[in-house]
């Protein structure tokens, strides 16, 4: 894949896992909001997953 | 979309970008287990290990094995019923399942939200790469229970937007007629039960199963989708392409077919790293041409991890590139074998696989058969019970001898063939027991 496409695609999912940290700290008492969010969460996870990148950190 | 592969990226990279990748999320899964599990600790601990000692690929081995026995001993204690394994608190675990307990207490498997996501991704690779695409209708003849089975494949398939169809507490025979009604065009089993739901298609339902809509199968549970007469059989049978696939409840969906159906699987090395260790050196392999037993650790997997875990699976890897473009490495003819099933008897060594090659490569056999090995004094005796299919009893001497000499020359030994009534040897739905070595009982 080109490169230049790769790191387009890394910084949309860069940006997207921004949003979704906002959204899970905006989240609390807000069950609809915040068990929806760790799910979208999860499939953050696994489109850095598909980039090959590290996603949990001790 | 018309791309082969479900990550254009991970699956066409280069190997050394790819064991870079490898490398790095080794490093992490042994400092997050380091830091989370007690048992992991504690195991690298006593080894002498701290993660920062992981710095080369040379390094991993250093890294203890895990195993069954282990995986059980780790989940004793809190929290119930994971244990010191648990990487996560015990909130955020969403799904349960167990190994089947065959070989012992079942290990029970938690997996968080996100890991269960990476289950059904782990799947999405297989299904994609198997032709499975948005216009299938998928059958799932699958009893959805503690056992993780097809559970994946259901949201996996889902995922590439195929329609599910889940056949859950329908009896075989129902599971044909709902398939027949909905033109179903794919669907997943062991081998053994696909088998099965084509003889009662036919004998019970007066249907012949390659009538049905049904264009590609996926396997599982069993190497017998590897195993060219099985394969031969169930492709015949249901007039349809099969695939295989290898997981495991502790691992993952680790490795697939794919189109090109080279003779081996693929093995997801964007998501796991797969050694092979000779069986008794211990020694690495890693070139073609030698059997040894996998050691797997699924790089992203969190909640309860699986670093270097000891599958006893028998794999080889394969010599050349595939055509589909993957770079992913083969494994030649998928598992061979299990390292606990592969015996010695009267000192040859014998895997239960290669029986099944010889007695499913004779149209005049059922689908069934048995093998027990047995002690009586000081010979050991294997019994092959076999059923012949109507219109062979007339051939039977015949079928006998060509059977002994082609078992003879595959496995070379000798076998006391019983012929047995057609319908009477064990039909399993699950992960068939064929292969019964009585040495171990008594």
């Amino acid at each position: 894949m080109e490169t230049e496409k790769l790191d387009r695609i890394r910084e949309s999912v860069e940006n997207l896992t921004r949003d979704a940290e906002i959204l899970l700290s905006q989240s609390e008492d807000f069950p609809a909001l915040q068990q929806n969010t760790k799910r979208i969460n999860a499939c953050i996870r696994m489109m850095q997953i598909a980039l090959g990148q590290v996603t949990m950190r001790p | 979309m018309k791309t082969p592969y479900w990550n254009p990226y991970l699956e066409t990279l280069s190997p050394e970008a790819l064991r870079d990748i490898q490398i790095k999320k080794f490093q992490n899964m042994v400092a997050w287990a380091y830091d989370r599990s007690p048992y992991y600790r504690d195991l690298y601990k006593e080894a002498g290990l701290e993660p920062g000692d992981i710095q080369s690929w040379d390094d991993i081995s250093k890294i203890p094995k895990m195993d069954k026995a282990r995986l059980k001993e780790g989940q004793e204690g809190d929290p119930f019923p994971y244990g010191r394994l648990l990487c996560q608190p015990i909130e955020e675990i969403a799904e349960f399942r167990q190994t089947s307990g065959t070989t012992g207490k079942p290990v029970y498997q938690a997996d968080s939200w996100a890991d269960w996501e990476w289950w059904s991704e782990s799947w999405c690779y297989i299904l994609w790469a198997q032709g499975y695409r948005a216009r299938d209708r998928v059958f799932f003849p699958f009893g959805y229970n503690i056992f993780v089975a097809f559970w994946a494949a259901h949201y996996a398939a889902e995922r590439l937007g195929c329609e599910v169809v889940p056949g859950g507490v329908l009896d075989t025979a129902a599971r044909v007629l709902k398939m027949q009604e909905l033109k179903t065009t794919a669907m997943m089993g062991t081998p053994t039960y696909l088998l099965n739901m084509a003889d009662v298609a036919r004998k019970r339902l007066g249907i012949s199963p390659e009538t049905l809509p049904i264009e590609r199968i996926t396997c599982a549970g069993e190497p017998g989708a590897s195993i060219p007469a099985t394969k031969k059989r169930l492709e015949d049978a249901w007039g349809a392409k099969v695939f295989d696939h290898a997981g495991a409840t502790e691992i993952g969906a680790w490795s697939y077919e794919c189109m090109e159906q080279p003779g081996g699987l693929h093995v997801n090395e964007g998501l796991f790293l797969v050694e092979i260790e000779d069986v008794d050196t211990g020694a690495l392999i890693t070139e073609p041409g030698q059997k040894g037993k996998m050691i797997i650790t699924a790089l992203d997997r969190f909640a309860q991890p699986c670093i270097r875990f000891d599958s006893k699976d028998i794999i080889e890897w394969q010599k050349g590139s595939c055509p589909c473009g993957r770079t992913y490495r083969l494994i030649k003819g998928g598992v061979q074998g299990r390292s606990d099933d592969i015996t010695k008897v009267k000192g040859v060594l014998l895997s239960p696989s290669a029986i099944e090659e010889v007695v499913r490569s004779f149209s005049e056999l059922s689908d069934e058969y048995e093998v027990t090995v047995e002690r009586i004094d000081d010979n050991e005796k294997i019994t092959l019970k076999i059923e012949l299919v109507p219109g062979a009893e007339s051939n039977e001497k015949d079928v006998l001898a060509r059977l002994s000499n082609a078992l003879r020359l595959n496995t070379n030994l000798g076998y006391a063939i019983e012929v047995h009534p057609l319908g009477s040897l064990p039909r399993y739905e699950m992960k068939a027991r064929r292969f019964k070595d009585l040495r171990k009982i008594h």
